[in-house]
């Protein structure tokens, strides 16, 4: 319906009227004015109120209009309005037909792909910068949910990282800590958390997984190569290089670092000192042939920093290159060369059997590693159902050892020379049947050996006849590892749940040969069949997985059942016998969540695991692994039986600032491996055996943290109490039950005082006592607090300093003080940074501290870094 | 015979009404605090009233760690709103404490300017809005002649397909990926019913001694992962 309508122009123009359905009733409506010249476009626009009434005072006089009036429920109506005259006020009414044709039916979808990020979480890092951080990890620590653990593995929510991508790609593959520890974090735009991670695009839909990946998009606008560059000089001959470039256009992208240094860092995957299990070892270790010759203690209770004594070189390079569109090839490389030193002492008093004594040794060690790591990967995913990876690593490291020991008076020189090789094949196959389900399969066949050499000079006699001076002690050993093992995966989904079955088969073979000789004055050789092993230990397993999972309001129930069908076959060519065993293995686990409210969770699950002895668990033949040190075992095929049953209870409230957590673990094992253990002032003996009599331990963990705003404090409180109950021999005792209690307490403090001073104290108490039933109990305690203060002078000026007080043995008077000291200071365009950084200001030369047993007690000491101060200068091109 | 047919359409559409639904790709940028966020949202509606809801839930695993900052709602939160007389009900967190606030829209001040283009088919005229703070472009199409759109807005002369807003202390957009039309028997009801609800000046209150709260809470880097100052809407202006 159109209407001509003529009317008197006016100066303010008012256009009103009422709106009513056919039955007079008042109608919601939307009053559209639109130009004449442009139909298309609403002008001006109001609405009806409840009594249908409406009003529009028209912006500039119009001499022509269209009004509209829509309304969802009624035929849309418009008129054609022609304004001649003065007029205050046009009326115009309208009544308006119900829509007899509803609005079409439609759907409507954007055509052009969105990019889901769903499952994404994108942190702005400037956001989170304030100058202090070098290396990405520096950055990532501050993202809120990321964790960095002591050995540069990155987790996210408490769940380890799968891989860390840049800008996509996966270019470090498995050591993405060559990224996280080395690569600059002014290149860093954003840090996307991609949750539900899968490298399989195929499996999308159709399985999530539970894998976490990292993403670092790099600032555009950056040329394709750039880098930076730090130089470190410190007094006295303290030195710290380092080197790193960045490649990136559309075909490749490239990360390279080289570092030099000697004030005790270590920024590659690989870990030669700590006890600590390195983030190489974390990838590869089951797979791995066994070392069993020490090389070395480098243990302190102290971090790293303060007697890491090391000449470190380390250079990685990693490229990825795009062969087409979908095919990828990637190539890692690494070298490692490093010089650790240290020094130790120790004096220890065994009291077993109703006897007392003492014995002293030192040992001064070089450790000079060499690592040599290859990675090559391909990926195609050209066809559109099938996609295939390849990966392959091979990786040779050499370690030379050498010490003076003194044991006793006895003087010694120690050599150790250990290999290890290690080459892995890889291959990754997803076929994709239907939008629901989806085949994978992957198979592993990797070989590895260790061989290990240890000249002791003078040796020691192991021929009870003959106390004729012995020249040397050579100890051969070498381990042989070939694991191959492929698994198959059939996914389905449901609309709610998935159903997941997993089958596969692994073989491992494994091989020991030791054999130990002493050589005479007379260069006579003597060897004993009690010190050599020749062992073939293969076990051969068909499995099968079932995973169920039900989630329902506050409760989650998760169930596995594992069933595993071994052949163990073990041929020991000393002993001549040869065994061969079938054994079927089922382990459940069991999961059950229940959610009080959504800051109040309790989680509690039971497991029970079946292992199959290690290939270190059973040689017989007697290895020397120290100067002073021999190891075997007792033989036994035994499964390893344990009953894992754990609470956990998580309460977060953070509109009260308030979190707590306990939890409480218990291990019941059916059986365990115990030490026998003969031990006398030159030599210590341990024997490893099997027995069906188990044993348990408890462990309950509290941790508590609440801010207090008045004191613009946060507080933190960490406990832990463990209780353990084992067995063991020592000098032939009977089989004796040891009880031992550890308790660990943190207490932390953090202040922020103004804007740019921060204050925290960390004190952390541990006591630890060892009881033998019915005997003596050995107990110690020790203390540290560390002070730490950062003040920032303005933006590019910022400085921080660290005071640690450490008692290690509260029972004597024997306190240490560290100091450390770092200001740093940017240029205004950020491309150059200068750094002064004093390490063991107070001049600490050793370190002495104490540890227990329940049979001994060890005072021991080491040497520390000096006092240094280094001055650096950092460069980004 | 005419009356009967009316009669039988009005019977018709009492039974059966009919209801838009429409799916919006959900981007949002906390600046201060560097955290993006995507999601899909989703507004259905019948004119009267609509339910706009944004799906946390699906875009979160359910990650059973202590200091988990994805946001595990029970429900997505979902907003109310009463159209003819502007009010929006809806629940919102402050540090993980959830409330349902009561919100008495003041009428918004669309301003409409001549740039259109066109959003799945449909030619959308823009419109702009300075509310509580900040500056929303909008695009809205009368070819669905409902006046509604995502998130607290409605008021134009037809159904909002884009909503943007980008400032220091928030960036956003709510771009639609889907829109249905269709007859349905279904009703929409208002989930607020039985709840204790608290006004929004009452939650901005709240919000401001949060926020100055987290601003001096420590980690052991020395770095606060304090509150932002709002995203949506600012309610922190110091």
């Amino acid at each position: 319906m159109l209407f001509f309508l003529v009317i008197q122009y006016s100066n303010s123009q008012i256009i009103k009227g009422t709106i009513l359905d056919s039955n007079g009733n008042p109608v919601t409506a939307n009053i559209l004015i639109k130009k004449p010249q442009t139909p298309q476009l609403i002008y001006q626009f109001t609405t009806t109120d409840s009594r249908g009434d409406y009003f529009v005072k028209l912006k500039e006089p119009l001499d022509s209009i269209i009004i509209a009036v829509t309304s969802y429920a009624h035929e849309t109506d418009e008129k054609h309005l022609k304004i001649l005259k003065n007029s205050e006020t046009i009326t115009l009414d309208f009544k308006l037909q119900t829509r007899i044709t509803a609005l079409k039916e439609v759907v409507i979808t954007d055509t052009k792909k969105i990019i889901r990020k769903k499952d994404t979480l994108v942190y702005d890092s400037e956001k989170f910068k304030d100058g202090s951080e070098k290396v990405v990890e520096d950055l990532l620590k501050k993202l809120p949910g990321i964790k960095i653990s002591e050995n540069g593995e990155i987790k996210f929510n408490g769940k380890s990282i799968k891989k860390m991508l840049l800008d996509g790609d996966d270019l470090f593959d498995n050591q993405y800590i060559v990224g996280s520890k080395n690569m600059d974090a002014a290149l860093l735009d954003k840090v996307e958390v991609i949750e539900k991670y899968s490298e399989n695009s195929l499996l999308k839909g159709i399985y999530d997984s539970e894998d976490v990946a990292i993403n670092l998009k790099l600032k555009k606008g950056k040329s394709e190569f750039s880098g930076n560059s730090k130089l470190g000089l410190g007094y006295k001959n303290k030195y710290d290089f380092n080197t790193t470039g960045i490649i990136i256009n559309a075909k490749i992208k490239g990360f390279g670092v080289a570092t030099y240094n000697n004030v005790g860092l270590n920024n590659s995957p690989y870990d030669f000192y700590s006890n600590n299990v390195s983030f190489e070892d974390l990838k590869e270790n089951n797979s791995t042939a066994r070392s069993l010759i020490n090389q070395g203690n480098f243990y302190s209770p102290l971090e790293d920093k303060f007697h890491r004594i090391n000449k470190t070189f380390y250079s990685s390079f990693n490229s990825l290159y795009k062969l087409s569109k979908k095919t990828i090839l990637k190539v890692n490389v690494g070298i490692y060369d490093d010089q650790l030193s240290r020094n130790n002492k120790e004096e220890t008093t065994i009291t077993a059997n109703n006897e007392t004594f003492t014995f002293n040794q030192s040992e001064n060690n070089i450790k000079s590693p060499k690592l040599y790591d290859g990675n090559i990967h391909i990926e195609n995913k050209e066809r559109e159902k099938l996609h295939w990876e390849y990966s392959g690593k091979l990786k040779y490291q050499e370690i030379k050892f050498v010490s003076n020991s003194i044991n006793e008076s006895l003087k010694q020189d120690n050599q150790i020379t250990s290999i290890n090789q290690y080459a892995k094949h890889h291959f990754n196959l997803t076929k994709k049947i239907s939008d629901k389900s989806a085949f994978t399969s992957k198979t592993n066949f990797i070989k590895s050996s260790a061989p290990q050499q240890f000249i002791l000079s003078p040796g020691i006699s192991i021929d009870e006849n003959d106390d004729t001076f012995i020249q040397q002690n050579n100890q051969d050993s070498r381990f042989d590892k070939i694991t191959f093992s492929s698994t198959s995966n059939y996914l389905h989904t449901f609309n709610s749940f998935t159903w997941q079955v997993q089958a596969g088969f692994f073989s491992i073979q494994n091989k020991l040969k030791s054999l130990l000789r002493t050589v005479s004055e007379n260069e006579q050789t003597f060897s004993d069949i009690d010190y050599s092993n020749d062992l073939k230990y293969n076990l051969n397993f068909p499995f099968l997985k079932t995973n169920w999972s039900y989630n329902k309001n506050k409760i989650g129930l998760r169930i596995n059942l594992e069933s595993q069908y071994f052949t163990i076959n073990i041929e020991d060519f000393i002993k001549q016998k040869t065994i061969f065993e079938n054994k079927m293995i089922v382990s459940p686990s069991l999961q059950f969540i229940y959610k009080f409210s959504q800051n109040t969770q309790i989680n509690s699950s039971y497991s029970f695991n079946q292992n199959a002895p290690m290939e270190n668990n059973l040689f017989e033949g007697i290895i020397q692994t120290g100067y002073r040190s021999f190891i075997n075992n007792e033989f036994n095929l035994g499964f390893l039986k344990t009953h894992a049953y754990g609470i956990n209870f998580n309460y977060n409230d953070l509109y009260h600032q308030n979190r707590l957590s306990i939890q409480l673990q218990h291990n019941q094992r059916d059986n365990n491996y115990f030490i026998r253990s003969l031990i006398n002032n030159e030599t210590s003996t341990t024997t490893a055996f099997l027995l069906n009599n188990g044993n348990q331990d408890y462990s309950a963990t509290v941790n508590a943290e609440k801010y207090i705003h008045s004191l613009r404090s946060t507080f933190e409180f960490n406990t832990r109490y463990s209780i353990s109950y084992t067995k063991n021999s020592i000098n032939a005792t009977e089989i004796r039950d040891i009880v031992s209690r550890n308790i660990l307490l943190d207490f932390s403090m953090r202040i922020k005082l103004d804007k740019n001073t921060f204050l925290e104290n960390k004190s952390y108490y541990m006591y630890y006592a060892t009881v033998v039933q019915g005997g003596n109990e050995n107990r110690f305690g020790s203390l540290k607090n560390a002070l730490k203060l950062v003040y920032n002078l303005d933006k590019r000026i910022k400085t921080a300093t660290v005071l640690n007080f450490i008692s290690p043995d509260l029972s004597v008077d024997n306190n240490y003080l560290f100091l450390d000291t770092e200001i740093t200071f940017s240029s205004k365009n950020k491309k150059i940074e200068y750094s002064l950084i004093g390490r063991n200001l107070t001049n600490n030369k050793n370190f002495e501290t104490i540890s227990i047993s329940d049979f001994s007690r060890s005072i021991s000491s080491h040497n520390l870094i000096n006092r240094f101060v280094i001055v650096s200068v950092g460069f980004r091109f | 015979m005419f009356k009967y047919i009316a009669l039988l359409i009005t019977f018709f559409s009492f039974a059966q009404n009919q209801q838009y639904h429409i799916v919006y790709d959900y981007t949002l940028n906390s600046k201060d605090i560097g955290l993006i966020t995507n999601l899909k949202s989703y507004l259905t509606g019948d004119g009267k009233t609509s339910i706009y809801e944004e799906d946390f839930m699906k875009s979160k695993s359910q990650t059973a760690d202590d200091n988990s900052f994805s946001i595990p709602t029970k429900n997505n939160p979902a907003f109310f709103k009463e159209i003819h007389s502007k009010i929006v009900t809806y629940n919102d967190h402050i540090q993980m404490k959830f409330f349902d606030v009561k919100d008495n829209l003041p009428s918004f001040d669309w301003e409409i300017t001549s740039e259109t283009k066109n959003i799945l088919g449909y030619t959308c005229q823009k419109a702009i809005l300075r509310f509580r703070g900040r500056d929303y472009t909008v695009y809205f199409t009368t070819d669905i002649p409902y006046s509604d759109g995502p998130w607290k807005f409605s008021g134009l002369p037809g159904m909002i397909l884009e909503a943007t807003s980008d400032d220091e202390a928030a960036a956003y957009s709510m771009l639609a990926e889907k829109v249905e039309l269709k007859e349905t028997t279904n009703s929409i009801q208002n989930p607020y019913l039985k709840s204790n609800l608290i006004s929004y000046q009452n939650y901005l209150d709240k919000y401001k001694v949060k926020y100055d709260e987290s601003r001096s809470r420590m980690d052991t880097n020395g770095y606060s992962r304090g509150m932002n100052k709002g995203a949506k809407e600012v309610y922190i202006t110091y």
